[in-house]
Protein backbone atom coordinates (compact mmCIF):
# COMPACT_ATOMS: atom_id res chain seq x y z
CA UNK A 1 0.00 0.00 0.00
CA UNK A 2 2.95 2.00 0.13
CA UNK A 3 4.65 3.70 -2.87
CA UNK A 4 6.39 6.61 -4.45
CA UNK A 5 4.34 9.54 -4.11
CA UNK A 6 2.45 10.56 -7.35
CA UNK A 7 3.16 14.04 -8.82
CA UNK A 8 0.04 16.97 -8.85
CA UNK A 9 -2.95 16.86 -10.50
CA UNK A 10 -6.32 17.04 -11.42
CA UNK A 11 -6.73 13.47 -11.35
CA UNK A 12 -4.81 12.68 -8.07
CA UNK A 13 -7.08 15.54 -5.99
CA UNK A 14 -10.27 13.69 -7.30
CA UNK A 15 -8.87 10.26 -5.84
CA UNK A 16 -9.86 9.83 -2.33
CA UNK A 17 -6.83 7.64 -1.39
CA UNK A 18 -3.30 8.57 -1.47
CA UNK A 19 -0.16 6.50 -1.14
CA UNK A 20 2.03 7.57 1.48
CA UNK A 21 4.00 6.65 4.57
CA UNK A 22 3.17 9.71 6.73
CA UNK A 23 2.68 9.16 10.33
CA UNK A 24 -0.89 9.92 9.71
CA UNK A 25 -0.81 6.93 7.13
CA UNK A 26 0.67 4.44 10.00
CA UNK A 27 -2.72 5.93 12.28
CA UNK A 28 -5.22 2.58 12.60
CA UNK A 29 -8.28 3.14 9.96
CA UNK A 30 -10.45 3.07 13.21
CA UNK A 31 -8.10 5.68 15.07
CA UNK A 32 -8.93 8.25 12.14
CA UNK A 33 -12.57 7.64 11.94
CA UNK A 34 -13.45 7.84 15.38
CA UNK A 35 -11.46 10.99 16.06
CA UNK A 36 -13.77 12.75 13.28
CA UNK A 37 -16.53 12.58 15.27
CA UNK A 38 -14.99 14.70 18.22
CA UNK A 39 -13.45 17.10 15.62
CA UNK A 40 -16.43 17.78 14.30
CA UNK A 41 -18.65 18.25 17.65
CA UNK A 42 -15.91 20.60 18.60
CA UNK A 43 -16.32 22.90 15.75
CA UNK A 44 -19.70 23.45 17.44
CA UNK A 45 -18.26 25.01 20.53
CA UNK A 46 -19.08 28.55 20.48
CA UNK A 47 -21.40 30.31 18.53
CA UNK A 48 -18.72 32.25 16.49
CA UNK A 49 -16.10 31.20 14.31
CA UNK A 50 -13.13 31.60 16.45
CA UNK A 51 -13.48 27.58 17.31
CA UNK A 52 -13.65 25.89 14.17
CA UNK A 53 -11.59 28.34 12.54
CA UNK A 54 -8.89 27.64 15.13
CA UNK A 55 -9.10 24.03 14.50
CA UNK A 56 -8.87 24.79 10.48
CA UNK A 57 -5.78 26.47 11.24
CA UNK A 58 -4.40 23.77 13.24
CA UNK A 59 -5.44 20.97 11.32
CA UNK A 60 -4.29 22.89 7.93
CA UNK A 61 -0.94 23.27 9.77
CA UNK A 62 -0.07 20.21 10.89
CA UNK A 63 -1.26 18.65 7.46
CA UNK A 64 1.04 20.70 5.66
CA UNK A 65 3.98 20.49 7.96
CA UNK A 66 3.12 16.65 7.50
CA UNK A 67 3.65 16.89 3.79
CA UNK A 68 0.36 16.32 2.96
CA UNK A 69 -1.23 19.76 1.36
CA UNK A 70 -2.61 17.35 -0.67
CA UNK A 71 -5.60 16.70 1.96
CA UNK A 72 -6.28 20.40 1.72
CA UNK A 73 -6.84 20.93 -1.78
CA UNK A 74 -8.71 17.42 -1.53
CA UNK A 75 -10.99 19.48 1.18
CA UNK A 76 -11.16 22.35 -0.43
CA UNK A 77 -12.23 21.15 -4.17
CA UNK A 78 -15.02 19.05 -2.09
CA UNK A 79 -15.85 22.43 -0.10
CA UNK A 80 -15.58 25.54 -2.22
CA UNK A 81 -19.29 24.87 -4.48
CA UNK A 82 -21.01 24.15 -0.96
CA UNK A 83 -18.99 27.24 0.62
CA UNK A 84 -20.20 29.63 -2.31
CA UNK A 85 -24.02 28.54 -1.91
CA UNK A 86 -23.66 29.33 1.98
CA UNK A 87 -22.30 32.88 1.40
CA UNK A 88 -24.95 33.18 -1.42
CA UNK A 89 -28.33 31.52 0.41
CA UNK A 90 -27.01 34.04 3.79
CA UNK A 91 -24.88 36.82 2.63
CA UNK A 92 -27.49 38.01 -0.77
CA UNK A 93 -30.62 35.91 -0.88
CA UNK A 94 -31.85 35.67 2.79
CA UNK A 95 -33.48 38.41 4.22
CA UNK A 96 -32.44 39.85 7.76
CA UNK A 97 -33.41 42.99 9.88
CA UNK A 98 -30.81 44.52 10.42
CA UNK A 99 -28.59 47.26 7.68
CA UNK A 100 -26.90 45.76 4.74
CA UNK A 101 -23.01 46.27 4.72
CA UNK A 102 -23.45 46.89 0.81
CA UNK A 103 -26.31 47.59 -1.38
CA UNK A 104 -26.58 47.43 -6.13
CA UNK A 105 -29.91 48.08 -6.85
CA UNK A 106 -32.17 44.84 -5.64
CA UNK A 107 -28.77 43.57 -4.29
CA UNK A 108 -27.53 43.86 -0.64
CA UNK A 109 -25.01 41.86 1.18
CA UNK A 110 -25.86 41.65 4.76
CA UNK A 111 -22.86 40.88 7.31
CA UNK A 112 -24.88 39.04 9.84
CA UNK A 113 -25.61 36.72 7.36
CA UNK A 114 -21.81 36.94 6.23
CA UNK A 115 -20.96 35.67 9.84
CA UNK A 116 -23.54 33.18 9.52
CA UNK A 117 -22.46 31.69 6.32
CA UNK A 118 -18.80 31.91 7.50
CA UNK A 119 -19.30 29.74 10.89
CA UNK A 120 -21.54 27.76 8.95
CA UNK A 121 -18.70 26.66 6.51
CA UNK A 122 -16.30 26.27 9.10
CA UNK A 123 -18.10 24.11 11.15
CA UNK A 124 -18.80 22.29 7.38
CA UNK A 125 -14.88 22.68 7.09
CA UNK A 126 -13.92 20.75 10.07
CA UNK A 127 -16.02 17.66 8.93
CA UNK A 128 -14.73 17.37 5.66
CA UNK A 129 -10.89 17.97 6.28
CA UNK A 130 -11.54 15.17 9.56
CA UNK A 131 -13.01 13.01 6.96
CA UNK A 132 -10.93 13.69 4.17
CA UNK A 133 -7.87 13.36 6.56
CA UNK A 134 -8.82 9.79 7.68
CA UNK A 135 -10.12 8.28 4.16
CA UNK A 136 -7.37 9.89 2.00
CA UNK A 137 -4.66 8.41 4.40
CA UNK A 138 -5.88 4.52 4.03
CA UNK A 139 -6.55 2.28 1.20
CA UNK A 140 -10.09 1.23 0.94
CA UNK A 141 -9.14 -2.27 0.99
CA UNK A 142 -7.27 -2.18 4.70
CA UNK A 143 -10.56 0.33 6.08
CA UNK A 144 -12.58 -2.62 4.66
CA UNK A 145 -10.42 -5.08 6.60
CA UNK A 146 -10.14 -3.34 9.28
CA UNK A 147 -13.98 -2.58 9.45
CA UNK A 148 -14.74 -6.49 9.09
CA UNK A 149 -11.87 -7.44 11.73
CA UNK A 150 -14.29 -5.38 13.91
CA UNK A 151 -17.91 -7.38 12.77
CA UNK A 152 -18.97 -4.96 10.59
CA UNK A 153 -21.20 -6.56 7.83
CA UNK A 154 -19.20 -7.41 4.37
CA UNK A 155 -22.37 -6.33 2.85
CA UNK A 156 -22.06 -2.81 4.58
CA UNK A 157 -18.25 -2.67 3.88
CA UNK A 158 -18.91 -3.86 -0.10
CA UNK A 159 -21.40 -0.94 -0.28
CA UNK A 160 -18.86 1.63 1.02
CA UNK A 161 -16.08 0.40 -1.34
CA UNK A 162 -18.67 0.04 -4.52
CA UNK A 163 -19.85 3.52 -3.18
CA UNK A 164 -16.39 4.93 -3.37
CA UNK A 165 -15.57 3.49 -7.30
CA UNK A 166 -19.35 4.53 -8.43
CA UNK A 167 -18.26 8.10 -9.97
CA UNK A 168 -15.13 6.83 -11.97
CA UNK A 169 -17.54 3.81 -13.28
CA UNK A 170 -20.31 5.88 -14.06
CA UNK A 171 -18.04 8.44 -15.77
CA UNK A 172 -16.25 5.52 -17.70
CA UNK A 173 -20.34 4.64 -18.49
CA UNK A 174 -21.20 7.42 -19.75
CA UNK A 175 -17.68 8.23 -21.77
CA UNK A 176 -18.72 4.76 -23.60
CA UNK A 177 -22.48 5.87 -24.82
CA UNK A 178 -20.84 9.05 -25.80
CA UNK A 179 -18.43 7.83 -28.12
CA UNK A 180 -20.87 4.90 -29.29
CA UNK A 181 -23.41 8.24 -30.06
CA UNK A 182 -20.91 10.30 -31.78
CA UNK A 183 -19.84 7.80 -34.09
CA UNK A 184 -22.88 7.17 -35.18
CA UNK A 185 -22.39 11.37 -35.70
CA UNK A 186 -24.45 12.76 -32.72
CA UNK A 187 -23.51 15.88 -32.45
CA UNK A 188 -22.26 17.23 -29.00
CA UNK A 189 -20.90 20.48 -29.80
CA UNK A 190 -23.03 23.75 -30.09
CA UNK A 191 -25.39 25.83 -28.19
CA UNK A 192 -26.24 25.38 -24.49
CA UNK A 193 -30.10 24.16 -26.15
CA UNK A 194 -28.33 21.79 -28.03
CA UNK A 195 -25.78 20.92 -25.31
CA UNK A 196 -28.80 19.73 -22.76
CA UNK A 197 -30.31 17.80 -25.65
CA UNK A 198 -27.12 15.70 -25.90
CA UNK A 199 -27.48 15.24 -21.99
CA UNK A 200 -31.35 13.79 -21.99
CA UNK A 201 -29.99 11.89 -25.00
CA UNK A 202 -27.07 10.29 -23.25
CA UNK A 203 -29.41 9.83 -19.69
CA UNK A 204 -31.76 7.55 -20.84
CA UNK A 205 -29.33 4.60 -22.09
CA UNK A 206 -27.13 4.96 -19.35
CA UNK A 207 -30.15 4.82 -16.58
CA UNK A 208 -31.01 1.39 -18.77
CA UNK A 209 -27.05 0.44 -18.85
CA UNK A 210 -26.52 0.61 -15.01
CA UNK A 211 -29.87 -0.74 -14.08
CA UNK A 212 -28.73 -4.02 -16.75
CA UNK A 213 -25.38 -3.67 -14.82
CA UNK A 214 -26.81 -4.10 -11.45
CA UNK A 215 -28.41 -7.35 -12.53
CA UNK A 216 -25.53 -8.64 -13.89
CA UNK A 217 -23.33 -7.52 -11.02
CA UNK A 218 -25.91 -9.34 -8.62
CA UNK A 219 -25.33 -12.55 -10.10
CA UNK A 220 -21.18 -12.34 -10.68
CA UNK A 221 -20.85 -11.32 -7.19
CA UNK A 222 -23.29 -14.36 -6.07
CA UNK A 223 -21.19 -16.80 -8.29
CA UNK A 224 -18.12 -15.02 -6.26
CA UNK A 225 -19.62 -16.09 -2.89
CA UNK A 226 -21.00 -13.12 -1.77
CA UNK A 227 -23.74 -13.76 0.61
CA UNK A 228 -21.88 -17.30 1.77
CA UNK A 229 -22.15 -17.73 5.10
CA UNK A 230 -19.22 -17.95 7.23
CA UNK A 231 -16.03 -16.43 8.32
CA UNK A 232 -14.13 -14.13 5.30
CA UNK A 233 -10.61 -13.15 5.21
CA UNK A 234 -8.61 -10.55 3.39
CA UNK A 235 -5.08 -10.33 1.83
CA UNK A 236 -4.48 -7.51 3.34
CA UNK A 237 -2.79 -7.89 7.51
CA UNK A 238 -4.59 -5.06 9.92
CA UNK A 239 -2.90 -5.09 12.81
CA UNK A 240 -6.04 -5.20 15.26
CA UNK A 241 -4.97 -2.10 18.09
CA UNK A 242 -5.99 0.91 19.64
CA UNK A 243 -9.56 0.28 20.92
CA UNK A 244 -8.98 1.73 24.31
CA UNK A 245 -8.14 5.52 22.11
CA UNK A 246 -10.65 5.11 19.68
CA UNK A 247 -12.88 4.65 22.51
CA UNK A 248 -11.76 7.37 23.89
CA UNK A 249 -11.91 9.74 20.97
CA UNK A 250 -15.61 8.92 20.80
CA UNK A 251 -16.57 9.39 24.32
CA UNK A 252 -14.97 12.53 24.07
CA UNK A 253 -17.45 13.67 22.13
CA UNK A 254 -19.77 13.46 24.90
CA UNK A 255 -18.72 16.38 27.04
CA UNK A 256 -17.70 18.55 23.53
CA UNK A 257 -21.70 18.11 22.94
CA UNK A 258 -22.71 18.68 26.33
CA UNK A 259 -20.12 21.95 25.83
CA UNK A 260 -21.64 22.83 22.26
CA UNK A 261 -25.14 23.20 23.43
CA UNK A 262 -24.40 24.91 26.86
CA UNK A 263 -21.80 27.65 25.09
CA UNK B 1 -14.89 -35.37 -29.72
CA UNK B 2 -14.40 -36.25 -25.94
CA UNK B 3 -16.16 -39.43 -24.95
CA UNK B 4 -19.32 -38.77 -23.01
CA UNK B 5 -18.58 -39.37 -19.21
CA UNK B 6 -21.25 -38.05 -16.40
CA UNK B 7 -23.48 -35.91 -16.73
CA UNK B 8 -22.87 -32.48 -14.62
CA UNK B 9 -26.58 -31.27 -15.22
CA UNK B 10 -29.48 -32.93 -16.30
CA UNK B 11 -32.65 -31.45 -17.31
CA UNK B 12 -36.00 -33.48 -17.75
CA UNK B 13 -38.82 -31.87 -19.06
CA UNK B 14 -37.79 -28.79 -17.56
CA UNK B 15 -39.90 -25.43 -18.10
CA UNK B 16 -39.31 -22.07 -16.57
CA UNK B 17 -41.47 -19.16 -16.84
CA UNK B 18 -39.86 -16.22 -15.00
CA UNK B 19 -41.69 -14.12 -12.87
CA UNK B 20 -41.71 -11.03 -14.84
CA UNK B 21 -42.69 -12.80 -17.78
CA UNK B 22 -45.93 -14.26 -19.47
CA UNK B 23 -44.10 -16.75 -21.63
CA UNK B 24 -41.77 -19.66 -20.89
CA UNK B 25 -37.96 -19.19 -21.39
CA UNK B 26 -37.73 -23.05 -21.27
CA UNK B 27 -40.23 -25.67 -22.73
CA UNK B 28 -40.21 -28.79 -21.75
CA UNK B 29 -36.78 -29.13 -22.27
CA UNK B 30 -35.05 -32.53 -21.47
CA UNK B 31 -31.19 -32.45 -21.66
CA UNK B 32 -27.68 -33.71 -20.34
CA UNK B 33 -24.83 -31.66 -19.96
CA UNK B 34 -21.44 -33.96 -19.76
CA UNK B 35 -18.06 -33.68 -17.75
CA UNK B 36 -15.02 -33.01 -20.16
CA UNK B 37 -16.88 -31.54 -22.86
CA UNK B 38 -17.23 -28.05 -24.80
CA UNK B 39 -21.19 -27.98 -25.01
CA UNK B 40 -21.53 -24.94 -27.77
CA UNK B 41 -25.27 -23.44 -27.24
CA UNK B 42 -26.80 -21.67 -29.45
CA UNK B 43 -30.21 -20.51 -31.07
CA UNK B 44 -31.73 -16.86 -32.28
CA UNK B 45 -32.72 -14.23 -30.10
CA UNK B 46 -35.12 -15.31 -27.45
CA UNK B 47 -34.57 -19.02 -27.84
CA UNK B 48 -33.73 -19.68 -24.05
CA UNK B 49 -30.17 -19.49 -24.42
CA UNK B 50 -28.90 -17.00 -21.48
CA UNK B 51 -31.66 -18.98 -19.27
CA UNK B 52 -29.88 -22.19 -19.76
CA UNK B 53 -26.40 -20.83 -18.45
CA UNK B 54 -28.41 -18.85 -15.69
CA UNK B 55 -29.67 -22.23 -14.44
CA UNK B 56 -27.05 -24.80 -14.55
CA UNK B 57 -25.23 -21.72 -12.85
CA UNK B 58 -27.83 -22.03 -10.20
CA UNK B 59 -29.08 -18.55 -10.25
CA UNK B 60 -32.67 -19.83 -11.09
CA UNK B 61 -34.47 -19.47 -9.27
CA UNK B 62 -32.75 -18.62 -5.93
CA UNK B 63 -32.20 -15.05 -7.63
CA UNK B 64 -34.10 -15.04 -10.72
CA UNK B 65 -37.69 -16.02 -9.52
CA UNK B 66 -39.86 -18.17 -11.83
CA UNK B 67 -42.45 -20.97 -12.15
CA UNK B 68 -40.89 -24.19 -12.72
CA UNK B 69 -42.26 -27.33 -13.56
CA UNK B 70 -40.13 -30.96 -14.81
CA UNK B 71 -36.90 -30.86 -12.96
CA UNK B 72 -33.27 -29.89 -13.21
CA UNK B 73 -30.59 -31.49 -11.46
CA UNK B 74 -26.71 -29.21 -11.70
CA UNK B 75 -24.36 -31.91 -9.78
CA UNK B 76 -26.79 -33.94 -8.21
CA UNK B 77 -28.62 -30.60 -6.53
CA UNK B 78 -32.45 -30.22 -7.43
CA UNK B 79 -32.16 -26.46 -9.03
CA UNK B 80 -35.20 -25.42 -6.53
CA UNK B 81 -33.98 -26.68 -3.15
CA UNK B 82 -30.52 -26.24 -3.43
CA UNK B 83 -29.12 -22.87 -1.60
CA UNK B 84 -27.01 -21.03 -4.29
CA UNK B 85 -23.38 -21.38 -3.04
CA UNK B 86 -24.10 -25.59 -3.55
CA UNK B 87 -23.69 -25.38 -7.61
CA UNK B 88 -21.62 -21.88 -7.64
CA UNK B 89 -19.16 -22.82 -5.72
CA UNK B 90 -18.55 -25.49 -8.44
CA UNK B 91 -19.53 -23.43 -11.16
CA UNK B 92 -18.30 -20.23 -12.87
CA UNK B 93 -20.13 -17.91 -15.27
CA UNK B 94 -18.79 -15.48 -17.51
CA UNK B 95 -21.22 -12.99 -18.84
CA UNK B 96 -21.65 -11.25 -22.48
CA UNK B 97 -20.73 -7.89 -20.43
CA UNK B 98 -16.67 -7.57 -19.52
CA UNK B 99 -17.01 -4.73 -17.22
CA UNK B 100 -20.56 -5.54 -15.24
CA UNK B 101 -19.61 -8.92 -14.01
CA UNK B 102 -16.28 -6.99 -12.23
CA UNK B 103 -17.36 -6.54 -8.36
CA UNK B 104 -16.70 -2.63 -8.85
CA UNK B 105 -15.48 -2.76 -5.49
CA UNK B 106 -11.62 -3.43 -5.67
CA UNK B 107 -8.58 -0.52 -6.87
CA UNK B 108 -6.31 -4.05 -8.51
CA UNK B 109 -6.81 -6.88 -11.07
CA UNK B 110 -5.14 -8.66 -8.33
CA UNK B 111 -7.96 -8.03 -5.40
CA UNK B 112 -10.91 -8.44 -8.27
CA UNK B 113 -9.10 -12.23 -8.83
CA UNK B 114 -8.50 -12.60 -4.29
CA UNK B 115 -12.52 -10.85 -3.83
CA UNK B 116 -13.97 -14.57 -3.72
CA UNK B 117 -11.06 -16.65 -2.36
CA UNK B 118 -11.79 -14.38 0.79
CA UNK B 119 -15.41 -14.66 0.60
CA UNK B 120 -14.30 -19.20 0.92
CA UNK B 121 -12.31 -17.73 4.13
CA UNK B 122 -9.20 -19.19 2.75
CA UNK B 123 -5.86 -18.50 4.19
CA UNK B 124 -3.89 -15.51 3.06
CA UNK B 125 -0.96 -17.53 1.82
CA UNK B 126 -2.91 -19.94 -0.15
CA UNK B 127 -5.03 -16.87 -1.54
CA UNK B 128 -1.69 -15.18 -2.96
CA UNK B 129 -0.81 -18.27 -4.34
CA UNK B 130 -4.07 -18.92 -6.10
CA UNK B 131 -4.39 -15.67 -7.56
CA UNK B 132 -1.13 -15.33 -8.98
CA UNK B 133 -1.47 -19.17 -10.55
CA UNK B 134 -4.95 -18.06 -11.86
CA UNK B 135 -3.36 -14.68 -13.28
CA UNK B 136 -0.59 -16.77 -14.99
CA UNK B 137 -2.81 -19.05 -16.52
CA UNK B 138 -4.70 -16.41 -18.31
CA UNK B 139 -1.81 -14.27 -19.38
CA UNK B 140 -2.85 -11.48 -17.02
CA UNK B 141 0.06 -11.57 -14.08
CA UNK B 142 1.82 -8.62 -15.81
CA UNK B 143 -0.99 -6.06 -14.94
CA UNK B 144 -1.61 -7.54 -11.73
CA UNK B 145 -1.63 -4.03 -9.74
CA UNK B 146 -3.74 -2.43 -12.54
CA UNK B 147 -6.99 -0.80 -11.64
CA UNK B 148 -9.83 -3.62 -13.45
CA UNK B 149 -11.37 -1.04 -15.19
CA UNK B 150 -8.01 -0.40 -16.99
CA UNK B 151 -8.30 -3.18 -18.81
CA UNK B 152 -8.97 -3.84 -21.84
CA UNK B 153 -12.46 -5.99 -22.71
CA UNK B 154 -10.50 -9.07 -23.90
CA UNK B 155 -8.53 -8.58 -20.66
CA UNK B 156 -12.09 -8.30 -18.77
CA UNK B 157 -13.44 -11.62 -19.92
CA UNK B 158 -9.99 -13.28 -19.07
CA UNK B 159 -9.95 -12.01 -15.65
CA UNK B 160 -13.21 -12.73 -15.61
CA UNK B 161 -12.25 -16.51 -16.04
CA UNK B 162 -9.47 -16.20 -13.89
CA UNK B 163 -11.68 -15.30 -10.79
CA UNK B 164 -13.11 -18.64 -11.40
CA UNK B 165 -10.17 -20.43 -12.21
CA UNK B 166 -8.72 -18.90 -8.74
CA UNK B 167 -11.60 -20.97 -6.80
CA UNK B 168 -10.64 -24.16 -9.13
CA UNK B 169 -14.03 -24.26 -10.57
CA UNK B 170 -14.23 -27.38 -13.27
CA UNK B 171 -17.21 -26.03 -14.98
CA UNK B 172 -17.44 -22.59 -17.06
CA UNK B 173 -20.33 -21.61 -17.93
CA UNK B 174 -19.39 -18.42 -20.61
CA UNK B 175 -22.65 -16.20 -22.18
CA UNK B 176 -21.76 -14.96 -25.44
CA UNK B 177 -18.77 -14.26 -24.20
CA UNK B 178 -17.60 -12.12 -27.28
CA UNK B 179 -20.44 -10.71 -28.05
CA UNK B 180 -19.33 -7.63 -27.25
CA UNK B 181 -15.76 -7.94 -27.88
CA UNK B 182 -13.37 -7.07 -30.77
CA UNK B 183 -11.60 -9.27 -33.18
CA UNK B 184 -8.29 -9.04 -30.70
CA UNK B 185 -10.16 -9.64 -27.64
CA UNK B 186 -12.51 -12.21 -29.28
CA UNK B 187 -9.19 -14.67 -29.74
CA UNK B 188 -7.95 -13.99 -26.82
CA UNK B 189 -10.37 -15.40 -25.02
CA UNK B 190 -11.08 -18.07 -27.17
CA UNK B 191 -7.80 -19.52 -27.47
CA UNK B 192 -7.79 -19.14 -23.42
CA UNK B 193 -10.87 -20.97 -23.73
CA UNK B 194 -9.06 -23.44 -25.88
CA UNK B 195 -6.08 -24.41 -23.06
CA UNK B 196 -8.70 -24.59 -20.95
CA UNK B 197 -10.33 -27.14 -22.45
CA UNK B 198 -6.55 -28.98 -23.12
CA UNK B 199 -6.19 -29.47 -19.34
CA UNK B 200 -9.92 -31.28 -19.46
CA UNK B 201 -12.27 -27.98 -18.12
CA UNK B 202 -15.80 -28.55 -18.36
CA UNK B 203 -16.92 -26.00 -20.60
CA UNK B 204 -20.26 -24.59 -21.32
CA UNK B 205 -20.29 -21.94 -24.54
CA UNK B 206 -23.55 -19.93 -25.07
CA UNK B 207 -23.19 -18.23 -28.61
CA UNK B 208 -24.89 -16.77 -31.74
CA UNK B 209 -21.76 -16.67 -33.97
CA UNK B 210 -20.66 -19.76 -33.97
CA UNK B 211 -17.36 -19.38 -36.24
CA UNK B 212 -14.99 -18.48 -33.77
CA UNK B 213 -16.20 -21.84 -31.17
CA UNK B 214 -16.73 -24.69 -33.79
CA UNK B 215 -13.02 -25.77 -34.27
CA UNK B 216 -13.30 -26.60 -30.41
CA UNK B 217 -16.27 -27.52 -29.71
CA UNK B 218 -17.37 -31.24 -28.62
CA UNK B 219 -21.13 -30.79 -29.15
CA UNK B 220 -23.66 -28.13 -30.77
CA UNK B 221 -26.81 -27.94 -28.89
CA UNK B 222 -29.53 -25.59 -30.51
CA UNK B 223 -32.22 -24.17 -28.96
CA UNK B 224 -35.30 -22.62 -30.16
CA UNK B 225 -38.41 -20.86 -28.65
CA UNK B 226 -37.46 -22.53 -25.26
CA UNK B 227 -37.28 -26.10 -26.87
CA UNK B 228 -34.48 -28.37 -27.84
CA UNK B 229 -34.09 -28.26 -31.61
CA UNK B 230 -30.98 -30.52 -32.36
CA UNK B 231 -28.28 -32.09 -30.45
CA UNK B 232 -25.19 -33.48 -31.94
CA UNK B 233 -21.85 -33.10 -33.05
CA UNK B 234 -20.68 -30.02 -34.81
CA UNK B 235 -19.95 -30.90 -37.73
CA UNK B 236 -23.33 -33.19 -38.29
CA UNK B 237 -25.51 -30.78 -37.77
CA UNK B 238 -23.81 -27.94 -39.34
CA UNK B 239 -23.83 -30.19 -42.60
CA UNK B 240 -27.62 -31.05 -42.33
CA UNK B 241 -28.91 -28.23 -40.55
CA UNK B 242 -32.62 -28.33 -42.46
CA UNK B 243 -34.90 -25.71 -41.43
CA UNK B 244 -32.89 -24.48 -38.31
CA UNK B 245 -30.47 -22.78 -41.31
CA UNK B 246 -32.63 -19.94 -41.25
CA UNK B 247 -32.73 -19.62 -37.78
CA UNK B 248 -28.75 -19.68 -36.56
CA UNK B 249 -25.56 -17.91 -37.74
CA UNK B 250 -23.91 -20.14 -40.30
CA UNK B 251 -20.42 -19.54 -40.40
CA UNK B 252 -19.04 -18.60 -44.21
CA UNK B 253 -17.33 -21.06 -44.46
CA UNK B 254 -19.78 -24.01 -43.79
CA UNK B 255 -22.02 -22.57 -46.47
CA UNK B 256 -19.36 -22.37 -49.06
CA UNK B 257 -18.93 -25.56 -48.46
CA UNK B 258 -22.55 -26.33 -48.85
CA UNK B 259 -23.13 -23.80 -51.64
CA UNK B 260 -19.73 -26.12 -53.61
CA UNK B 261 -21.51 -29.15 -52.41
CA UNK B 262 -24.49 -28.67 -53.78
CA UNK B 263 -23.25 -27.31 -57.10
CA UNK B 264 -21.03 -31.24 -57.17
CA UNK B 265 -17.95 -30.22 -56.16
CA UNK B 266 -16.47 -33.24 -54.48
CA UNK B 267 -15.98 -31.97 -50.68
CA UNK B 268 -15.93 -34.28 -47.00
CA UNK B 269 -19.24 -35.20 -46.11
CA UNK B 270 -18.93 -33.56 -42.79
CA UNK B 271 -19.19 -29.76 -41.95
CA UNK B 272 -15.49 -27.78 -42.08
CA UNK B 273 -15.72 -26.90 -38.45
CA UNK B 274 -12.78 -24.07 -39.29
CA UNK B 275 -11.59 -21.99 -42.52
CA UNK B 276 -8.27 -24.30 -42.35
CA UNK B 277 -10.93 -27.36 -42.31
CA UNK B 278 -12.64 -25.91 -45.54
CA UNK B 279 -9.25 -25.50 -46.96
CA UNK B 280 -8.11 -28.96 -46.45
CA UNK B 281 -11.33 -30.37 -47.32
CA UNK B 282 -10.93 -28.04 -51.20
CA UNK B 283 -7.19 -29.18 -51.42
CA UNK B 284 -8.37 -32.57 -50.97
CA UNK B 285 -10.94 -31.92 -53.61
CA UNK B 286 -8.63 -30.92 -56.03
CA UNK B 287 -5.78 -33.13 -55.73
CA UNK B 288 -8.79 -35.86 -56.47
CA UNK B 289 -9.45 -34.07 -59.55
CA UNK B 290 -13.50 -33.64 -57.36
Amino acid sequence: MEGETPTWSVERIAELYEVGNTWLHRVHPLTKLAAVLPLSVAGFVGDTVRVPAALLIAAAVTLLVSRLGIIVLKSLRLLAPMTIALFVIHGVVRPYESEPIAAWGPISINGEGLALAGTTAARLAVFVIAVTAAMTTVHPKVFATALIQRGVSHKLVYAYLAGAELPPEMKLRATQILDAQQSRGFDTRGSLPRRFRTLFALLKPLLVSSLIGVEMRTLALESRGFSRPGRRTSTVEVEDRGRLLQRSLLLAAIPLLVLAILW
Amino acid sequence: MSSRTAAFAAFEQFSLTYDTASTPSLTRLSLDLYDDQLTLVTGPSGSGKSTLARVVAGFVPQLLRGKIEGSARVLGHDVESAPLHAISQSIGIVFDNPFDQLTAATKTVFDETAYALENEGLPRVEIVSRVREALDSVGLAEVAGNHPRRLSGGQSQRLAIACALAQRKPILVLDDPTSQLDPTGTAEVVSMVAKLREEHTTVVVVAQDLRHWLGIADRLVILDEGRLAADGSPAALLAEPGPLAAKIMIPRYVAVWAELRGRGIGLSDTAPLGTDQLVASLQASVRSGG
